[in-house]
């Protein structure tokens, strides 16, 4: 199975690109041990300061929680909202069918800037909302939907209609054709959805600066300490933990989904 | 848009599916007239379907919109509205003896953007193509390892990517070492390049993982028919996966290209005197010389461009790949 | 065996994503539900304070925290986000301007002036800071309580910067010798306000269109010397650390920072001045929680709040009493050890009429655009 298309070529560049995409932010675990308040070398010497300071800093720890909070839920709602969207544009022949697309892609192009002062003014001005993290979310989920939209109509676009037909045939609920026959087929589109919306959110800055309130989001707060670079390095010892703690987590996880079952099979979960 | 065009022939698969299910059905009961009426009825199911994300767009977005292109029609004096109508700030726009700034800056944010539009993808093909037919272990967890990157504060890459790029850079640094160099490259940082290599890291995850999405779903068994065809690896590329994997190379191609154009942080924090864009001026006209309404008209102009743009590449790719298929 | 794998294979992957699907469902709804119900369990009845992440410090307010808690703050970026999100909307009792900007805060209509009697510590501040143009109005009455302020200069690194002749800000703009290793500020009016010193002209602050010129070719000059446009204080020290610069417009708690780095660097005093920068609080007009957000205030310019903000964050305080409480070192290192005579030399920061201000911007804009 699979192409036999020069694999020493394409392995040598996929280590290439890991090391491109991990190059840079390996430098931050690095420079968070670093003895200084500048990212710059030479390194000065080994210290976990930083990580204390880290560790004191509430406000950082609860933009941390905000940012997670925010980006979880955005995350399955954005992705929720944009397989059933995806679903009825695939699967149906829908009359001005481009322009509800269209529609739905429109937050990508409006600059995000202008998107977020004018929701302000409508949540504030028109409905009288107060902000909070729940206007944050709400702005995400507008902006994660195209994302999700678009690439799980990727993935569905060609789908294999003849399976869920069968499964309708035997008599199954359409929930259980969703579960049993639709999901596993999509899974892979699923995930990546999930999780290009929990990045996007997670590090968006203007729209959550400006419909979050008295608790701001991870971004939110980095941007307002910027203006004081001896705080950086907290931010840096941050951004490390982060770092290591999801790469533990999915490898646990990862652990934890092979014990399961036949360690030869473990790659099923997503093709 | 016209992504969602581009499957046309297969929804005239399902209807005949549809069909002859329903005729092939064995009772004639109420519920099957129903369910057949049901059946039938394809758009009225597809937009109760379509509904719930809908509304929610709409609800969010509507009124947003509706203010913004009101908005570019009045002036601004403080933060009072003047609510007369006027074509001014369009006018000031496209007014290019007068001020040169928004049409250059429209046209350098465009190419910009196309440029690394077309450096992120180029990298990330072969990433994507790497992932969905050379992993078959643990894809999961390289999927989320080609993300976790991004989980990081994007000021804290751009910092990072000052280290490596910079003066005292990495890369300075060690070619310096080598003895390669005697001075340090300045020509790394606070230019095009520099905005071009940080957007490629800040937007890849965007580009490998709906390729990789639409790479997954070909079926193994036409690459194995295209082999026994006789097709060579680069031939059988061509024919067969680089088509197939189209609907996921354009979403990325408009998840990376759209926003791109609208940027303005990377090309301020990397992109040195030359790196203003058109996001910069909506910022300042907004945040800070108080014209709200220019600052609509401007984005308004901008969207206008994009979706222009946008729909021509559709178009043009769409002509293309009715010619392969033909 | 194998058959035992198979079955069991079988039987749970359908289980293991629908289970996952499940486990997903609940997080997000959890999630939500627990965003939801917090947000309206938020303190009510405390001060609301809109300001930089760092001003969120309990040393800075001592006396208003042992009398009622922890006051709800919130953050902004800079004070041009600040202001544009007040006008679109967002709502609390005190916001966290500079006094250049008070023209256009007091124009909007969102604020409101102080009772001066309510002002505990007034009377304590620095006399050069009390009555900055548009913080007070005709009447006298005071819609700006100052609270940090500081300088602003060229910061340059003694081993790579020969100055010669008189120091001067032209450094930043036409000396062509540190071509691509200078940095100023990303921001429109100062840059102009410094040309228009530099070209030694009466009233910087409302430059008529002909001497804006003049200005512009400065700019013009400036923009093709420097390496980048710095929109924030790191990136600029970050710069001066790693040698890429070798000089920049800075704000004066950098010199120390970068000192203690045991960095060769020294803070010019030019010959058209150095420039003070004060920031300060303002009541909103829609203000809840007046009577708190008084006590905030008067715990915000208290002395004991003053003699932390000088130690920890670096900047003057405007509360003179303050500097009595601080080691003098500490004010030397910083150059602020003798306010008075300090601010008779330099050159206060001040609000530029609204229709010169935009033409400053624009006109900052097209040069960096390339115009």
């Amino acid at each position: 199975m699979g192409s036999r298309l020069r694999p020493s070529a394409l392995g040598t560049y996929a280590v290439l690109f890991l090391i491109f995409l991990y190059g840079p932010v390996l430098l931050l675990p690095l420079f968070s041990v670093n003895d200084s308040i500048y990212i710059t070398f030479p390194l000065k010497g080994f210290t976990f300061n930083w990580y204390q300071q880290m560790s004191q800093n509430d406000q950082m720890i609860n933009a941390l929680k905000a940012s997670l909070k925010v980006a979880a839920s955005v995350s399955v709602i954005a992705t929720t909202l944009g397989f059933i969207a995806a679903k009825a544009v695939t699967r149906f022949a829908l009359p001005g069918r481009a322009l509800f697309v269209g529609f739905i892609m429109l937050p990508l192009i409006i600059p995000s800037l202008v998107l977020a002062l004018a929701l302000l003014v409508v949540l504030r001005k028109i409905l009288g909302f107060e902000l909070s993290l729940m206007t944050v979310a709400a702005g995400h989920v507008m902006l994660c939907v195209p994302f999700s939209m678009l690439i799980l109509i990727s993935r569905l676009e060609g789908f294999d209609r003849n399976l869920e037909e069968a499964a309708y045939d035997l008599g199954d609920s359409a929930l259980k054709v969703l579960v049993r026959v639709t999901l596993p087929l999509v899974w892979p589109a699923i995930v990546s959805s999930l999780l290009l919306c929990f990045t996007a959110s997670f590090d968006e800055y203007l729209i959550a600066a400006f419909l979050s309130g008295s608790d701001g989001t991870l971004p939110v707060f980095i941007f307002s300490q910027l203006r004081f670079p001896q705080n950086l390095p907290g931010v840096l010892a941050l951004g490390s933990c982060i770092l290591v703690g999801s790469v533990i987590l999915v490898t646990l996880a990862e652990v934890v989904r092979r014990r399961g079952g036949p360690v030869k099979e473990s790659g099923a979960l997503v093709s | 848009m016209s992504v969602a065009k581009q499957e046309e022939s297969a929804i005239g698969s399902i209807r005949s599916s549809t069909n002859s299910m329903a005729s092939a059905s064995p009772s004639y009961s109420l519920g099957w007239t129903l369910r057949r009426l049901w059946l039938r009825s394809e758009a009225v199911r597809g937009y109760l379907l379509l509904s719930p994300t809908l509304l929610v767009m709409v609800a969010l977005l509507g009124i947003p919109l509706v203010m913004l292109v009101v908005l570019s029609f009045w002036t601004q004096d403080g933060i009072v509205f003047d609510r007369t109508f006027t074509l001014e700030n369009y006018r000031q726009f496209f007014a290019y003896d007068e001020s040169p700034l928004y049409i250059n800056l429209l046209i350098r944010s465009v190419c910009m953007s196309a440029i690394a539009t077309t450096a992120i993808l180029l990298l990330s093909y072969p990433m994507a193509y790497f992932l969905a037919f050379r992993i078959r272990q643990h894809k999961l967890i390289w999927i989320v390892l080609i993300t976790v990157p991004f989980w990081i504060s994007y000021l804290l890459r751009i910092f990072a990517w000052k280290v490596i790029l910079g003066f005292d850079g990495v890369i300075n640094s060690s070619l310096m070492g080598l003895g390669l160099i005697s001075k340090p490259l300045e020509f790394l940082l606070y230019n095009p390049v520099a905005v071009t290599i940080t957007l490629s890291h800040a937007w890849a995850a965007y580009a490998i993982l709906p390729i990789y999405v639409s790479l997954e779903k070909i079926d193994r068994s036409l690459l194995e028919a295209a082999t026994d065809l006789g097709d060579s690896p680069l031939k059988r590329f061509l024919r067969v996966t680089l088509p197939l994997s189209m609907p996921g190379t354009l979403a990325s191609t408009l998840l990376v290209f759209i926003p791109t154009v609208g940027d303005y942080v990377t090309p301020a924090l990397v992109g040195g005197t030359s790196g203003m864009m058109l996001g910069n001026v909506i910022q300042s006209l907004v945040t800070r010389s108080d014209n709200a309404p220019m600052g609509a008209a401007v984005s308004i102009v901008m969207m206008l461009v994009v979706t222009l743009i946008v729909c021509l590449f559709l178009w043009t790719t769409g002509q293309q790949r009715r010619l392969v298929r033909e | 065996m194998e058959w035992c794998h198979i079955e069991k294979q079988l039987r749970q992957k359908p289980m293991d994503r629908r289970s996952m699907l499940k486990a997903l469902a609940s997080v997000g709804l959890g999630v939500a539900v627990m965003s939801a119900t917090r947000g309206r369990a938020f303190a009510a009845d405390q001060v609301s304070v809109y300001t930089w992440t760092n001003y969120n410090d309990p040393k800075l307010f001592p006396d208003y925290v042992s009398k009622h808690g922890t006051p709800n703050v919130s953050f902004f970026g800079d004070t041009d986000e600040a202001f544009s999100k007040l006008a679109g909307g967002y709502k609390v009792d005190i916001a966290h301007p500079c006094a250049d900007d008070m023209a256009r805060w007091r124009k909007s209509g969102m604020i409101k002036a102080f009772d001066d009697s309510k002002l505990a510590h007034a009377k304590d501040f620095w006399p050069e800071i009390q009555k900055l143009p548009a913080t007070v109005d005709e009447a006298g009455k005071r819609w700006f309580v100052p609270f940090d302020w500081g300088n602003t200069s060229i910061l340059y690194r003694t081993d790579k910067v020969k100055i010669e002749g008189d120091p001067s800000w032209s450094l930043l703009f036409t000396d062509d010798r540190y071509k691509g290793q200078i940095s100023s500020y990303d921001s429109g009016p100062p840059n102009v306000e410094i040309a228009a010193a530099i070209l030694g002209y009466p009233d910087i602050f409302d430059i008529p269109d002909d001497q804006l010129k003049e200005c512009a070719k400065l700019l013009r000059h400036q923009r093709d010397n420097i390496r980048f446009y710095w929109s924030d204080q790191s990136a600029a020290e970050q710069g001066l650390a790693s040698g890429e610069l070798v000089a920049a417009y800075a704000w004066n708690d950098a010199v120390a920072r970068l000192k203690k780095q045991g960095l060769p660097v020294a803070y010019m005093n030019p010959k058209e001045g150095m420039r003070t920068w004060v920031c300060g609080l303002v009541l909103m007009k829609d203000v809840e929680h007046e009577d708190l957000a008084y006590d905030f205030i008067n715990a915000f310019t208290s002395p004991e709040a003053g003699k932390y903000l000088v130690e920890a964050l670096g900047t003057g305080h405007a509360n003179k009493k303050a500097f009595d409480l601080v080691d003098p070192k500490v004010l030397d290192e910083l150059g602020i050890s003798n306010p008075t005579e300090m601010m008779g030399r330099t050159v206060f920061l001040r609000a530029v009429p609204e229709d010169r201000r935009k033409k400053y911007v624009s006109l900052f804009n097209t040069i960096k655009a390339g115009g």
